[in-house]
């Protein structure tokens, strides 16, 4: 019933816990292969793979002729919300801004009226923006808003505006609940463009509804995150 | 049924005694019961096959299988096709399910999952599950590692580290069956929250390989950490999931 850890993991275990137990912050350049082998007594080559590994998962990278850093964490996208990440980034200092690419009124699809449960073709804003978190092009949303419901709401949205405050100060509506789904696309050339990355690179899709206290849907979302920049954490508990 | 009520009593394999007043069926049904709740079936682990007990205890394999299908409707065990039928423990009053967290929806439509247990086993925790579980480095911890396919399509890899003072039980529980939500939930050990983790992994060629990733499809990877009431770490698990064959679901409170 033992389990005899592979010495390949074992270099993976003592890296990884090496980092955590010295602080190692992004940008910080791990000591040479020989130290860590001579430190731990491993062979060179199962230290090499155990570097390998943690490069390919994104823990570490390597600058040609200058060695192996620590890599820069994911951003967390947590679950409460897109606006909550937003603020939460902000408290940490995290430079946010954001840029409406596309805004007009259209005409319900299917889809759109069945998330808001609104009749097929009604008008509704579509708002298209792209965020930039740390200076750097990160999140492509797309949102939907009926017209009937929310008035001259194109008339106080601008870059400068959030839409939860609007939705809380215009029109006394709280967004508190949703439902949310995670899954994978790929850049196309136009969204490529507007991230900054290179087409076909995987991006995070989720789309979900935010309603309000009495479970009516407010919003329909769908965001595309750089999957390079955010990884998504929810916390459970009793 | 009748043949087996002759109102004799002869002596079998067994300490039990088969009493012929009442229906047997009924009998092997309080028989299970009692070793289940006097723990000689455990939570998590299979009980003997049906033409095990029916050798047991001589009878027909139909009256088994009546007592066997009699608790599963209890709820007291669960019948898991190709793999036996299993004694389910206690759950948790407030599935922590409906607080949040992720849950994974397989794009397939035929929903039979294979999951196959690739290693299990007590390995030292080493530095790194020593500072994670606070406990000594040579304290030893379970290893398992899962791989789950649905027909000949690998879907994940899963490997689950649990400390063996936390949870002994562990080396029967057959892992492959129940999550580890449930089997905190059957010894009564207090998950208090968990914390889920969803990333992209783009490299990982080894891992891709064994799950059959077809070239430029990403990698999903879960980690879950499961907590106590003092925040201290009980559990953690990893998983590597095709994102071609899967999506994930969440809601929002």
């Amino acid at each position: 019933m033992d389990y005899r850890v592979p010495p390949g993991v074992e270099a993976i275990e003592k890296l990884q816990n090496f980092i955590k137990v010295n602080r190692l912050t992004a940008n910080t350049r791990i000591p040479s292969e020989r130290d860590l082998c001579e430190m731990w007594g491993v062979r060179r080559s199962t230290l090499r793979q155990a570097v390998d590994t943690l490069v390919e998962s994104g823990e570490l990278y390597r600058v040609k002729g200058a060695g192996v850093y620590v890599a820069v964490s994911k951003l967390v996208r947590n679950m409460s919300g897109a606006d909550a990440m937003i603020d939460e980034l902000m408290q940490q200092g995290i430079p946010m801004s954001k840029k409406i690419i596309s805004a007009r009124v259209i005409e319900a699809t299917k889809q759109i009226s069945k998330r808001l449960r609104i009749p097929l073709g009604r008008k509704v804003y579509e708002y298209i923006r792209v965020r930039e978190v740390g200076h750097i092009p990160s999140i492509m949303e797309t949102s939907y808003i009926d017209c009937e419901q929310y008035p001259d709401f194109d008339k106080h949205y601008n870059n400068k505006t959030s839409m939860a405050s609007l939705f809380r100060n215009l029109y006394h509506q709280e967004m508190v609940k949703g439902e949310e789904r995670i899954s994978i696309t790929y850049a196309s050339e136009s969204e490529a463009g507007l991230l900054d990355i290179e087409a076909n690179s995987s991006l995070f899709f989720t789309a979900g509804v935010l309603t309000n206290e009495e479970n009516v849907p407010v919003m329909y979302y769908k965001q595309l995150l750089r999957s390079d920049r955010f990884k998504f954490v929810s916390m459970i508990s009793k | 049924m009748n043949r087996e009520n002759e109102g004799k009593e002869y002596s079998i394999q067994s300490d039990e005694v088969i009493d012929y007043h009442m229906p047997i069926y009924l009998q092997l049904r309080e028989i299970i019961r009692s070793k289940i709740e006097e723990g000689e079936y455990m939570p998590g682990t299979a009980i003997p096959s049906e033409n095990k007990l029916a050798d047991t205890f001589g009878i027909n394999r139909l009256t088994v299988r009546n007592a066997v299908e009699a608790l599963a409707n209890e709820g007291i065990l669960q019948r898991v096709q190709g793999k036996g039928v299993f004694v389910v423990g206690n759950k948790y009053e407030e599935a922590l399910e409906e607080h949040g967290g992720f849950i994974s929806a397989l794009s397939t439509n035929q929903r039979r999952e294979t999951v196959k247990e690739l290693a299990k086993g007590l390995r030292p925790a080493g530095d790194k599950f020593a500072n994670y579980f606070d406990i000594e480095p040579d304290a030893q911890i379970f290893y398992v590692k899962h791989f789950t396919s649905i027909g000949d399509d690998p879907i994940s890899m899963e490997e689950i580290y649990v400390p063996k003072e936390i949870l002994p039980e562990l080396e029967v529980v057959n892992t492959s069956v129940f999550t580890m939500k449930d089997i905190f939930a059957f010894y009564d050990i207090e998950l208090y929250s968990m914390r889920q983790t969803l990333e992209v992994i783009d490299g990982m060629p080894k891992t891709r390989k064994m799950l059959n990733v077809p070239d430029g499809a990403a990698l999903f990877m879960l980690a879950s950490d499961y907590f106590d009431k003092r925040g201290q770490s009980i559990g953690y698990s990893t998983s590597f999931v095709r994102s071609d064959k899967s999506s994930f679901s969440i809601k929002m409170h």
